[in-house]
């Protein structure tokens, strides 16, 4: 088999590239037309509710689903013809923790070691390591069924870099785990981007994609709605914070409109005002001020990728 | 490229066992094995009824008028070594060779005492019933003679119990492969431990390799810890070619892991392959080895059925080669249907091993 990259050695491979792809399992269509890309040591997350196809699309990339349609390719090996080239360079954290229960922390890691050609030695210097990353050390030889869910949770991301991979794929990493756990697996995926690995999260967390993301593909019903940086797609869809207000009668709303065209009018007398930063929200009080305009309650936040998504579908992300 | 390849084998092989034995499967299973095979031995040698038994007779003269009945089934040898040899094939449970004024019942003692105690005592009373006045009176210094073909006491208390015991390596070998790797594949697939190892840089068939290693290994394993219980716990002497005895097993034990590895790649539950595989495998084969039951019980079409139960030439073999001195040609018979019956799991299992691997990466 030649191990030939479809792309040249003169430009560096993109982690990731997939092109107009469609996927389907049995007569179900789950992905249609994806096209994007994930340049080397950046990390892209692809955010949608449950069902939007998220895991679908790394199925795709691990050769698990082949594509009806379409072309991807991971580090430059074309994902129907060279997956054993692929599988040597990426890392997967499954969204179960598929570790062995009756082995200690460190032999679930030699296991990984030994799957992927390390020798003895090396499989002993890394474990220290990747168990010192995930802070799990002290607990190397006890048996991952005396472990907590957030433990096991950093101990299948570390056994997800321990081969040294070029991209590592985090299929919801933090689903399940309480906001202490979650944070310190945030802080991991930190120190794996400062140390420039690929990194492709999938996640229905809109904070997580918030706070970890160099670029954001928003997914829903197998289709991406939206692309690009946080800041990008929150300016380009709903601006930059929100004043919401409760109680606004009708006729009130209509005066509210004609202010801010922009206003989105809600059930049970509820209006959102966009506004492009936080900064403007004192001009939009003020002026709610000046007009005598009554309201029950008034809140004022930064937008978000929740906001995004419900602006483009009309529903929640979040279960 | 192959010391990668040989790493993968051998890691998925360590951890595998280190697996059993932590988990304590390994002994519970061997634990289990031995007073199954005991408790049931025992109980269905008390209860058990006798029919058609296979019984030799060499009568040249024609002096004793030997019947069929619901109990014995009589066929006429040339030879004396024909019979004794009816008996050691496993053809004849008995054999009563008429010569000289003498009458010797020989009798395969392996059979358990309540087998041959009820052949003994229905061929005597044919014997006595048919004798003429005139032979009865010559044969007063000859008699009856019952000599056990093997040389085994079996007047002792303990005998029973060394007759099971000599082929509980059979039932833990079968037990263990048949029931336990299966299940292990249903488990890991369950865990999605089975998609760690899928996505190994290496191609399925090695993987499968590391698994079947570890199969193997525990195998030998069981084999050797049968034969050290067997021998000193039970006092059993191997009075044949004990290579013969182990490598059936061996080849069993493997045939059956090809065989779980079938089966368990259509199941999704642990629950649902143990209900099926003991239905459908485990008990029929119990109950077909012949180790609890005489096989002779059964009408001629189910005995038929019960030859071809791989359980059962195994453990032809080990009553041979414990027992009846045998040798590697005397069982040779058995130990190429074993062959064949591996030939065919250890293709068709992992096959079905390699499509379940690939399968995981989907799920």
């Amino acid at each position: 088999m030649s191990n030939t990259r479809m792309d040249t050695l003169v430009a560096p491979p993109l982690a990731i590239e997939m092109q107009k792809l469609n996927a389907s399992i049995g007569k179900k269509h789950i992905l249609r037309d994806i096209s994007f890309q994930l340049a080397s040591g950046r990390l892209l997350s692809i955010l949608g509710p449950n069902g939007a196809g998220k895991t679908t699309l790394i199925k795709v990339l691990i050769g698990g689903i082949a594509p009806t349609s379409g072309t991807a390719s991971v580090v430059g090996f074309d994902v129907t013809r060279h997956l054993l080239h692929i599988k040597r360079r990426i890392g997967i954290t499954p969204q179960e923790n598929n570790l062995y229960e009756d082995l200690s922390a460190a032999e679930n890691l030699q296991l990984h070691g030994r799957l992927f050609g390390m020798s003895g030695k090396q499989i002993r210097a890394r474990t220290d390591e990747v168990l010192d990353l995930v802070d799990l050390r002290k607990r190397k030889k006890d048996t991952v069924k005396h472990f907590s869910g957030g433990m096991k949770r950093r101990l299948v991301i570390a056994r997800s870099i321990f081969h040294y991979p070029d991209i590592v794929f985090l299929d919801e990493p933090t689903t399940g785990l309480d906001p202490d756990a979650r944070r310190s697996i945030w802080q991991m995926i930190q120190g794996l981007k400062q140390q420039h690995v690929s990194l492709l999260l999938t996640t229905h967390y809109m904070e997580e994609a918030e706070q970890l993301s160099d670029d954001v593909i928003v997914m829903n019903s197998g289709m991406i709605i939206a692309e690009g940086t946080t800041s990008s797609l929150l300016s380009e869809h709903v601006g930059g914070a929100f004043v919401e207000l409760t109680g606004v009668s009708e006729e009130h709303q209509q005066e509210i409109q004609r202010l801010f065209p922009q206003v989105q009018v809600f059930e049970n007398e509820a209006v959102r005002i966009p506004t492009s930063d936080l900064a403007d929200i004192p001009g939009v009080i003020q002026t709610l001020a000046q007009k005598d305009l009554p309201y029950a309650s008034i809140l004022t936040r930064k937008a978000t990728l929740e906001d995004v998504f419900f602006k483009l579908t009309g529903r929640k992300i979040a279960p | 490229m192959i010391m990668n390849r040989l790493r993968v084998v051998y890691g998925i092989a360590e951890s595998d066992l280190r697996q059993q034995i932590r988990s304590g499967l390994f002994l519970s299973n061997i634990v289990v094995s031995i007073l199954f095979t005991l408790i049931l031995g025992y109980a269905l040698g008390t209860s058990g009824s006798l029919h058609n038994l296979p019984v030799d007779v060499y009568d040249p003269g024609h002096l004793i008028a030997f019947k069929n009945n619901d109990l014995l089934s009589i066929h006429a040898v040339q030879t004396e070594d024909e019979g004794v040899n009816d008996i050691k094939t496993g053809q004849a449970v008995a054999a009563a060779i008429v010569q000289n004024n003498t009458v010797q019942l020989v009798i395969d003692e392996t059979n358990g005492n309540a087998l041959n105690g009820g052949v003994a005592q229905e061929l005597t009373l044919q014997i006595i019933a048919s004798l003429q006045p005139a032979l009865a009176q010559s044969m007063q210094n000859g008699g009856i003679k019952v000599q056990p073909l093997y040389g085994l006491d079996t007047q002792s208390s303990v005998f029973q119990l060394r007759l099971l015991a000599a082929q509980l390596m059979p039932i833990a070998v079968f037990l263990f492969t048949l029931v336990l790797a299966g299940e292990n594949l249903i488990v890991e697939k369950r865990n999605h431990t089975l998609f760690e190892l899928a996505m190994a840089p290496v191609r399925e068939i090695w993987i499968v390799l590391g698994k079947m290693l570890s199969g193997a290994i525990t195998v030998v394993c069981v084999i050797g810890l049968v034969l050290l219980v067997t021998r000193f716990v039970f006092g059993v002497e191997i009075t044949g070619n004990i290579f013969a005895l182990l490598l059936a097993n061996l080849v069993m034990g493997l045939g059956f892991m090809g065989l779980s590895y079938l089966l368990s790649s259509v199941f999704p539950q642990a629950e649902m392959y143990r209900g099926f595989v003991s239905l459908v495998f485990v008990f029929p084969a119990l109950f077909f080895s012949g180790i609890f039951n005489s096989l002779w019980n059964f009408p001629g079409f189910v005995r038929a059925i019960v030859n071809v139960f791989p359980l059962e030439w195994c453990v032809n073999v080990v009553k041979s080669v414990t027992f009846k001195q045998a040798n590697f040609a005397d069982v040779s018979h058995n130990l190429l249907l074993l062959t064949a019956f591996l030939a065919v799991t250890i293709i068709l299992g992992p096959l079905s091993m390699r499509r379940v691997l690939i399968a995981s990466r989907k799920q």
